[in-house]
């Protein structure tokens, strides 16, 4: 319990350092717990399912655990396991598009256009946060995925603009660039409920 | 944290901004731990893979399967370069034409303007003519014993075009024009050049000829006398 506490105390960096030394399981279930539920609300906002956002960070933690050794300490461990959570929800996101394809079926996101639209929905019902929440999901899942994930990022990570360039391997100046589209294509999609 | 990371110029996306905050904090299921713990110690590493369509036989082997007969009607229905021979794409062969001396009754007509020799054959046998220009630099119809040229048959196309050839028969004009009666086509031939040691060698046998009948005809001469 000591050597638990002491672990609990230390910083991301010093912890996954104590795991890559000793292999101590202890440090890599903290870090586990510590990131488990940022990602999850990343994976999910960006990839838009459950169930697939769960797979897909269970994968970043075995990726961890697998990797551990290909962490540099020059970098910061949230940056890094930020980026591997972000490779695999696009290739996720790939994974979809091929099998939309080949669909015949008309996407959820195409029903939920009708949504949006004010006439459908009385004045009162709008103000709804859960169905404000729902739509704001459903708009920032048709938002482009560069875009996307840097407004994830910045707006509901709350990570700063240099964590962003550094997971998505980008300059400042485009992460801002593309932070302005994103926000921009979303408060366009969203013009019903901005607009008063 | 009560830091206002936002700057001025994002004002204009600050209500949405403060939605985009405020969304739901979406967690990991409880035994989240428990499972990825059971992962790692059943070293059960492979990503979880979302379900796939299975390979489906059918669908790969129905278009293989056209491809490879396309493949095998092309190689069985491939025209065979030995079963016919396209005389417009063929080169055509090489004829030489033997002299004659000891042939059959040959009347030779010189024309000593031109220098041409032209031999008229008396009869339908496989061409022993000489239809030689004694001038080196034209050319010289030599048939192979193999293509035996018959004169009802042949025709020397460029002197038909130019009206030179004087039929002898129809058949000639038929070879040309094609209609009835048409002989079998034995094909295209080239007249070879003729070097000059050919010409040489013919000409000292056109002047033997002409030597021997000047002395037959000088004998017959004086056995009448007698």
């Amino acid at each position: 319990m000591a050597l638990n506490r002491n672990l609990t105390e230390l910083t991301d960096e010093e912890l996954i350092k104590e795991f890559q030394v000793s292999n101590t399981l202890d440090a890599y279930e903290i870090l586990v717990k510590r990131y488990k539920d940022p990602l999850m609300n990343f994976v999910f906002r960006f990839v838009g399912d459950r169930d697939a956002c769960t797979d897909i960070v269970q994968d970043t933690m075995i990726k961890f655990y697998l990797n551990k050794d290909s962490y540099r300490e020059f970098a910061k461990f949230s940056t890094w396991i930020y980026t591997i959570a972000g490779n695999l929800a696009k290739n996720e996101l790939k994974r979809r598009k091929r099998r939309n394809l080949f669909s015949i079926d008309n996407s959820d996101d195409e029903r939920s256009i009708q949504i949006e639209d004010k006439s459908f929905l009385a004045p009162d019902r709008s103000a709804d946060s859960e169905i404000k929440n729902e739509m704001i999901q459903r708009a920032l899942l048709r938002v482009k995925p560069v875009y996307r994930e840097v407004v994830i990022l910045r707006d509901i990570q709350a990570l700063s603009y240099e964590e962003i360039a550094e997971i998505t391997k980008l300059s400042i100046g485009t992460v801002k660039s593309r932070i302005n589209r994103g926000r921009t294509q979303l408060q366009k999609l969203l013009k019903n409920i901005y607009n008063e | 944290m009560g830091i206002n990371i936002y700057n001025d110029e994002e004002k204009q996306f600050s209500k949405l901004i403060k939605d985009l905050k405020e969304l739901p904090k979406v967690e990991a299921p409880d035994n989240f731990e428990f499972q990825l713990m059971t992962r790692i110690q059943n070293k059960n590493f492979g990503e979880n893979p979302l379900p796939r369509e299975k390979f489906n036989l059918v669908k790969f082997f129905a278009p293989s399967a056209v491809v490879v007969t396309v493949i095998i009607l092309f190689f069985v229905f491939l025209p065979k370069d030995e079963q016919f021979e396209d005389p417009l794409m063929s080169d055509p062969q090489q004829i030489v034409s033997q002299s004659t001396s000891e042939s059959d009754a040959i009347s030779n007509k010189v024309d000593n303007n031109s220098g041409r020799l032209a031999a008229i054959p008396q009869t339908n046998a496989p061409s022993q003519t000489l239809n030689a220009d004694v001038n080196p630099n034209d050319a010289v119809v030599k048939p192979s014993s193999k293509y035996p040229i018959f004169n009802s048959r042949s025709v020397a196309v460029d002197e038909y075009i130019n009206g030179e050839n004087k039929r002898k028969n129809t058949f000639q004009g038929n070879v040309v024009k094609g209609g009835e009666n048409v002989p079998e086509f034995d094909g295209f031939f080239i007249r070879e050049e003729a070097d000059k040691n050919t010409i040489e060698r013919y000409r000292a046998m056109i002047d033997s000829v002409k030597k021997a009948q000047a002395k037959a005809d000088s004998l017959k001469r004086a056995k009448r006398a007698e």
